[in-house]
């Protein structure tokens, strides 16, 4: 068999002194024109065989650039000017052609629906093999031991639309593994995961790892290091110029350079968080403990630490993560650019500002003043017959910050569909401050509802910016109303941009708040958010946040769905939990939701310290 | 309109190719035909057909409404308009009066021909989706030769299908969040917008996702040889190789009858009879 297995090139025998993979002076510049700037430069770095490594930095720092390059998409497939050398065991890629290159080294993408190219499981992670034309009798014995160690020998002859996103991932995964790669590229492979699918990926990922037969060099390209931070043991991360701001071992990163990772955009492993925190406090008592980065390191954590220091962690835990991590920050507002300012401001009404600001009319918090209310909603899709929305009936007051979870298909964008009027109910009505949302005008409501969706580019239509901001207002009819020195502070907000640039020219973070200047360009009352933290680097997901705080002071109602668990505890006010059936599971403010809800890492760590306080 | 649906019937059984080959030679008869009477034989079997391949009577009705409905309205119009007037033409009766839309012999011949070609094809068609996997139909056209690439093509563009459709959704419903959509498109310049943001939007997102598909491909090695193997196998049986002889056979009778070779009396076409018995 193995001899076999050798012919086929199934195994490749590679000495373990080689590093898979030797970044030299690695520069490369997209297009054909060599002025232009570099999408990554000076890389210099080494993999070692069986190592894994976590590559991080914001959207367009150059992390796909880089993975384009270790399989072969570049060069062979991409046209730009390289410098500097690549070397994969050993050997100069300009040594390899594209196909053994990209044999070696395989790239899993973040969304499976874009990948998965056949109907079936089995016809999927057979597709490389056949590619390579070996013998059919070999590729069905591959599929098997492949799909028999990731766990889904049970699904092999299921049709792909019938998985779940986690299997679909899954399917994929399999498809590179049983081409037996030697390095492993996971671009953000959790992404577009709910709660319960990531942790099925994690888990076999965790499995592959372990085992001695796959003798892999995994690289993960990861936003939320707490995810992979446990299994890998290298960290790369770049800039926004596309070079190398952090490189080293895990365990010398967290201890040393803890400060210059959280200053690189990523999202931090909040224990560790915690900890550095803990350790600025009390260096002494930290000193003791062992870095922290995953589960099982917390449950010890309480057990460590005599009373008076498990008080102090407490306190630092509860500011670290339980309260709005940024909320002192955001306390600043008055100095801060607000749309709703501005929109005022544009009005020549600035003395109304003032005034509202001395009076602490912003500060509609806690208003009980209802604006959204449901009663017995139910949705259906035509010719489904599955309730996607199952008999809600909730209210939402005025200023309301309100985070919408749920597992993957329990209705969530449909429910935002329906608030927004862009579904019409089969039952049930929708109230707006006490008056059925048919019942408005249709261009009145519409107005009050500024919809920011998952994807930023489903919203740009118009071929420059200026445009782009006003395509509300022109449908509306108001655009005569917005003054000039509004649109130009819009435009600003974007970033230092011409007003005739084409918005699909901006960078990813610009397209998201170009989407949030176009709908508070009518100033909404409500603001509603599908997903808009996927894939999203630290930066983005910050500006996008200090956004929502500030108008969020200034009285407009915000509802975002996600199933970022970690940022809602952060920065919502109250939580609508979906049931996997559209039914209401709970409506409750943030505090008690996550106090309930104790399978969250800083509500277990709570708890524990809680329990271990009281017992002394 | 055009769904697979698994089941067990005969027609279910055959090979795609072979259901290819027969709805092509249909087509062909179809098209060569001049009986109304003939046609209507066609389409009695060709029910039939559908019934035995497990389709139900109101499914199929429910599929062929829209087709109904366009049907009539043709079959109204070209019995008022259709017809290359020539001076020995009949006129059956006039609509109004003595002189005022006349209802011509050949335009009710046309007319009804129209109708059961269509009705034919499409309920051909509708058998034909029923039954065939697209699945199975790209693996049996590589079988046939065709250079694997293309079958691919076919392949990943089946499966965008419903994605283009969600995203073409999603964009119209970011339109109608903006306030566009509402009011009835009554000018030029609103059906320009509405048509081409929505295009364009939906072309960009499909186009970034089919990079990364193609990206996905070229690193499973796809493209590398001029063939490869294919796991999936769709077989030729017996029956399939009956189905396409008798079929053949069939085809080839109707013809030699078309061309007047076969020492069988001629069947009258409808238009024949019209101009013996009116």
């Amino acid at each position: 068999m193995c001899q076999l297995l050798f012919k086929y090139g199934v195994l490749i025998k590679i000495s373990n002194d080689t590093p898979a993979l030797s970044f030299k002076n690695f520069s490369f510049i997209y297009g054909v024109d060599k002025n232009h700037k570099p999408a990554v430069s000076d890389i210099n770095f080494d993999l070692k065989n069986g190592e894994i490594l976590i590559l991080a930095g914001p959207s367009g720092s150059g992390k796909s650039t880089l993975s384009y390059a270790m399989n072969g998409i570049i060069p062979w497939r991409l046209q730009g000017y390289m410098k500097g050398d690549l070397e994969v065991f050993g050997k100069s890629i300009w040594n390899y052609n594209f196909m053994e290159l990209s044999r070696i080294v395989g790239l899993v993408k973040q969304n499976p629906l874009d990948q998965l190219i056949t109907f079936r499981v089995r016809d999927e992670i057979a597709f490389g093999l056949e590619n390579l034309k070996y013998p059919e009798k070999i590729i069905e014995e591959k599929v098997e031991e492949i799909a028999n160690f990731m766990g889904i020998s049970h699904l092999l002859d299921r049709e792909i639309d019938q998985l779940s996103g986690g299997q679909k991932q899954l399917t994929i995964l399999c498809s590179f593994l049983v081409m037996n790669p030697k390095i492993l590229i996971l671009d953000e492979p959790i992404a577009f995961l709910d709660q319960h699918s990531e942790s099925l990926l994690l888990d076999r990922l965790q499995r592959l790892i372990k085992s001695p037969d796959y003798n892999l060099s995994l690289i993960i390209i990861e936003h939320r290091l707490s995810r992979v931070i446990n299994f890998a043991n290298k960290i790369l991360v770049l800039d926004d110029n596309g070079t190398i701001k952090l490189k080293g071992s895990i365990s010398e990163v967290l201890r040393d350079k803890f400060e210059v990772l959280k200053s690189c955009n990523v999202r931090v492993p909040w224990i560790t968080d915690v900890y550095n925190n803990f350790r600025k406090i009390n260096p002494e008592a930290a000193g003791k403990l062992e870095i922290p980065t995953n589960f099982q390191h917390l449950l010890e954590l309480p057990n460590k630490l005599p009373k008076e220091e498990l008080n102090q962690l407490y306190q630092v835990l509860i500011d670290t993560e339980i309260k709005p991590k940024n909320i002192e920050k955001f306390e600043t507002y008055d100095q801060k650019i607000s749309f709703d300012d501005v929109y005022i401001e544009s009005l020549q009404k600035k003395d109304i500002i003032e005034n509202k600001v001395k009076s602490g009319e912003f500060d509609l918090i806690e208003g009980n003043n209802t604006i959204l209310e449901t009663k017995n909603l139910c949705f259906e899709y035509p010719n489904s017959g599955i309730k996607a929305i199952n008999n809600l009936s909730f209210k939402i007051n005025q200023g309301d910050f309100i985070g919408l979870v749920g597992p993957n298909g329990s209705g969530k964008t449909t429910l935002l569909y329906l608030l927004a009027n862009l579904y019409e109910p089969t039952s049930g009505i929708i109230f707006y401050k006490n008056q059925n949302i048919r019942d408005i005008n249709q261009h009145k409501y519409p107005r009050k509802i500024g919809f920011i969706f998952q994807n930023p580019e489903n919203m740009i239509f118009k071929p420059t910016i200026r445009e782009e901001i006003l395509y509300g207002p022109v449908n509306f009819g108001i655009s005569n109303e917005v003054k000039e020195k509004y649109i130009s502070k819009l435009i600003e907000l974007i970033g230092n941009e011409r007003e005739d640039k084409n918005p699909y020219n901006l960078s990813w973070g610009q397209k998201r708040r170009l989407n949030l200047s176009s709908i508070f360009v009518y100033n909404p009352h409500i603001i509603l958010l599908d997903e808009p933290f996927i894939g999203q680097d630290q930066k983005t997901i910050d500006s996008l946040v200090e956004t929502l705080y500030i108008e969020n002071k200034r009285g407009k109602t915000i509802i975002i769905s996600s199933h970022d668990y970690h940022l809602l505890l952060k920065y919502t006010r109250k939580i609508i939990e979906l049931n996997k059936d559209g039914s209401l599971n709970n409506y409750d403010s943030n505090g008690n939701y996550f106090l309930r809800h104790t399978n969250l890492g800083p509500v277990v760590l709570l708890n524990l310290i809680k329990e271990k306080l009281g017992e002394g | 309109m055009f769904a697979y649906v698994p089941g067990n019937s005969i027609f279910h059984k055959l090979n795609p190719i072979s259901k290819l080959i027969f709805l092509i030679l249909l087509t062909t008869i179809v098209l060569v035909v001049n009986s109304i009477l003939f046609l209507a034989i066609i389409f009695l079997i060709v029910f039939s057909l559908a019934m035995l391949s497990g389709i139900k009577l109101k499914l199929l009705f429910r599929k062929l409404r829209y087709i109904f409905m366009i049907l009539i309205v043709s079959v109204i119009l070209n019995i008022f308009f259709n017809a290359i007037p020539s001076e020995d033409e009949v006129i059956l009766f006039y609509l109004f009066g003595q002189k005022f839309l006349p209802i011509r012999r050949l335009a009710v011949y046309f007319a009804l021909k129209a109708f059961f070609m269509v009705l034919i094809l499409f309920t051909s068609s509708i058998i034909y989706t029923y039954t065939v996997d697209m699945r199975d139909f790209v693996y049996s056209l590589m079988k046939l030769k065709i250079p694997y690439r293309y079958c691919y093509a076919l392949m990943v563009g089946i499966r965008y299908i419903p994605l283009i459709e969600q995203e073409a959704k999603t964009i119209s419903l970011a339109q109608r969040a903006r306030g566009f959509g509402y009011e009835r498109v009554n000018t030029i310049r609103k059906a320009y917008n509405l048509v081409f943001e929505r295009l364009i939007a939906t072309l960009i997102t499909i186009l970034r996702k089919a990079y990364v598909t193609s990206i996905s491909m070229e690193n499973r090695c796809f493209g590398i040889y001029k063939d490869r193997t294919n796991l999936v196998k769709i077989s030729f049986k017996l029956k399939d190789i009956i189905f396409i002889i008798f079929w053949f056979f069939v085809f080839s009778l109707v013809i030699l009858y078309l061309l007047q070779l076969l020492p069988i009396p001629q069947f009258p076409s409808l238009y024949s009879i019209y101009l013996d018995t009116f």
